[in-house]
């Protein structure tokens, strides 16, 4: 992976993976590299889920009244 | 009223007796030059749409009424159909006309105040938004799926951002709101939203825009009903989900906007998924795939299994392991021969190596014997000359010896190979035949005829010399005689 994989992309490698191995003619050998990858991304995707916290931030046009609050 | 120029102040009316008309005359020239143009306020009543075309009504406010007639010609043109009870302005000349003996308001122009004439300006900026096809459905954007940046424009303070915030925390707290203030009612309301619209086009990071405002009275709402609004809404580099007033609230904002929510709270809805949901498709695409993929190495372990245990596959197993040792065995036997050969070579080599040695060695000790004798007694040189002559005579007599008998077998040799062959040529038939023997075979020649038993009276046989054959008939059958 190239930098951080935003949580959209890694949502739709992971649907491409799944209906690329539920198309089913997948050689075993492709389908484990599949399985594994898309593992990984489950598992980013829940932890990216499981941290967030909803940040809110304030943006003024004259940047010295911004403010930033969580 | 001014004391100079009209009827009233230039003559004195109380010396002369008028007639109606004259009267009437002198009225309408006095509120004709006195109320050119004005503009009256108050709501419609008595309306009446003559057959003509004209409309005749009255407006009307708490104690008072004034008669008012919009021709033709000007009532085609207000751009709505007035109504009972329509708070409107009426603009015109006010005048008396005698045949009623009213005064009345002769109007050129008809708007509706208030709450109307706002609807008014609504319809005609919507009319024009449509006609160019910035509401059309085909400009909408799709709203990103799981987005990372929302861009929020609302008041900063109150009950909306709130809302929002809740409910983003709530549903999709990956997320964050880039909250940008502006004011939603009151005279800066449109620069105000407008320029929030363009902070957030400069924002490349934020992915959808909530353009939001709590519910209140359409006055409250007015700001997203300006056109400039709305065009700057259209033109938002981001898309952007409306969330304006409450449920019947349809503003222009709403109508160009990409996604119309029909409140702040289900615009957050609108652009968020709900991460439970999310949570539990993830582990349903994860369940998924562990099926699929398990079950095909399952799958694929019993088509195995069963090939491994198969007939076929044991004998299969059986040749190889056959062939395995029989390689096993040749190699063996391979590095065995090469190993004796090198064996057998290098004893002969030693062999000859020790015979070499004894013969030089013997040579050596010889001439050293010799020499020794040559030294120790001098007188007698010649001896040792000699013998040493005669060593090495004798040594190539030894090898004469050698070379002869080599010869000699080698031409006994030939010689019985000789003898062989002429031998062998004396057995050949053909030979026996030269010498005046014949032999005989049955005519196709396929049998021969050693006995005279073998063959009968006046059957035919072939008798065969070393040149030809002869086919005969046998006349007569003599057994035991020549």
């Amino acid at each position: 992976m190239k930098k951080k994989m935003s949580f959209e992309e890694a949502m739709q490698r992971l649907e491409e993976i799944v209906s690329r191995l539920e198309e089913g003619n997948v050689p075993l050998e492709e389908s484990i590299g599949l399985y594994e990858e898309g593992m990984k991304l489950g598992k980013l995707c829940r932890s990216m889920l499981n941290e967030a916290e909803l940040k809110v931030k304030k943006l003024v046009e004259d940047i010295e009244n911004s403010e930033e609050d969580g | 009223m001014s004391d100079d120029g009209s009827l009233f102040s230039s003559k004195d009316y109380s010396e002369s007796i008028y007639s109606v008309t004259e009267i009437t005359e002198a009225l309408r020239q006095c509120l004709e030059s006195e109320f050119p143009s004005v503009s009256v306020v108050g709501e419609i009543s008595n309306l009446k749409l003559h057959s003509s075309g004209h409309v005749y009504f009255s407006l009307r406010d708490e104690s008072n009424t004034l008669k008012c007639v919009l021709f033709r010609r000007y009532a085609e043109s207000i751009g709505f159909a007035p109504a009972e009870g329509d708070k409107v302005i009426a603009t015109g000349r006010v005048s008396h006309y005698g045949g009623s003996g009213q005064t009345q308001l002769i109007a050129y122009s008809l708007i509706a105040a208030g709450r109307g004439l706002l609807e008014i300006e609504f319809r005609k900026a919507l009319k024009k938004l449509v006609d160019e096809g910035l509401t059309s459905p085909a400009r909408k954007r799709p709203v990103p799926k799981y987005p990372e940046r929302i861009g929020v424009i609302t008041s900063p303070t109150g009950a909306v951002i709130k809302d929002i915030r809740n409910t983003i925390g709530r549903r999709w707290p990956l997320a964050q709101i880039l909250l940008i203030p502006c004011d939603v009612q009151g005279d800066n309301a449109v620069p105000s939203i407008m320029k929030a619209l363009e902070v957030a086009n400069g924002r490349e990071d934020i992915e959808v825009v909530i353009l939001a405002r709590g519910g209140g009275s359409i006055e409250d709402l007015w700001a997203f009903n300006s056109e400039d609004v709305a065009r700057a809404v259209a033109r938002s580099v981001h898309p952007i989900v409306t969330g304006i007033g409450h449920e019947i609230d349809t503003t222009l904002a709403d109508y160009v906007s990409d996604l119309r929510a029909s409140t702040p709270t289900a615009a957050a809805e609108l652009v968020t998924p709900d991460k439970n949901e999310v949570e539990s498709n993830i582990s349903e695409m994860l369940a998924g795939m562990s099926d699929v993929v398990l079950g095909s190495i399952e799958g694929k372990m019993s088509t195995l299994s069963f090939f491994l245990k198969s007939a076929a596959f044991r004998i299969l197993e059986h040749r190889i392991e056959n062939l395995e040792l029989s390689l096993d065995d040749r190699v063996d036997r391979l590095v065995r021969n090469q190993l004796d050969f090198f064996h057998e070579r290098n004893n002969e080599i030693e062999l000859s190596m020790v015979k070499i040695k004894s013969i030089v060695e013997r040579s050596i000790d010889s001439a050293n014997g010799s020499l020794s004798i040559l030294y120790d007694k001098v007188y007698r040189p010649r001896e040792a000359e000699i013998r040493i002559k005669t060593e090495i005579r004798r040594l190539r007599q030894i090898t004469e010896l050698l070379e002869i008998n080599e010869k000699v077998l080698l031409r006994d040799n030939a010689g019985v190979l000789r003898t062989s062959l002429k031998e062998l040529k004396q057995l050949n038939p053909a030979n026996v035949l030269r010498r005046g023997y014949t032999y005989c075979t049955s005519p196709e020649g396929n049998r021969f005829i050693k006995r005279v038993s073998e063959v009968k009276k006046g059957e035919e046989m072939s008798v065969n010399f070393f040149d030809g054959a002869t086919l005969c008939k046998v006349e007569k059958l003599r057994k035991g005689k020549r």
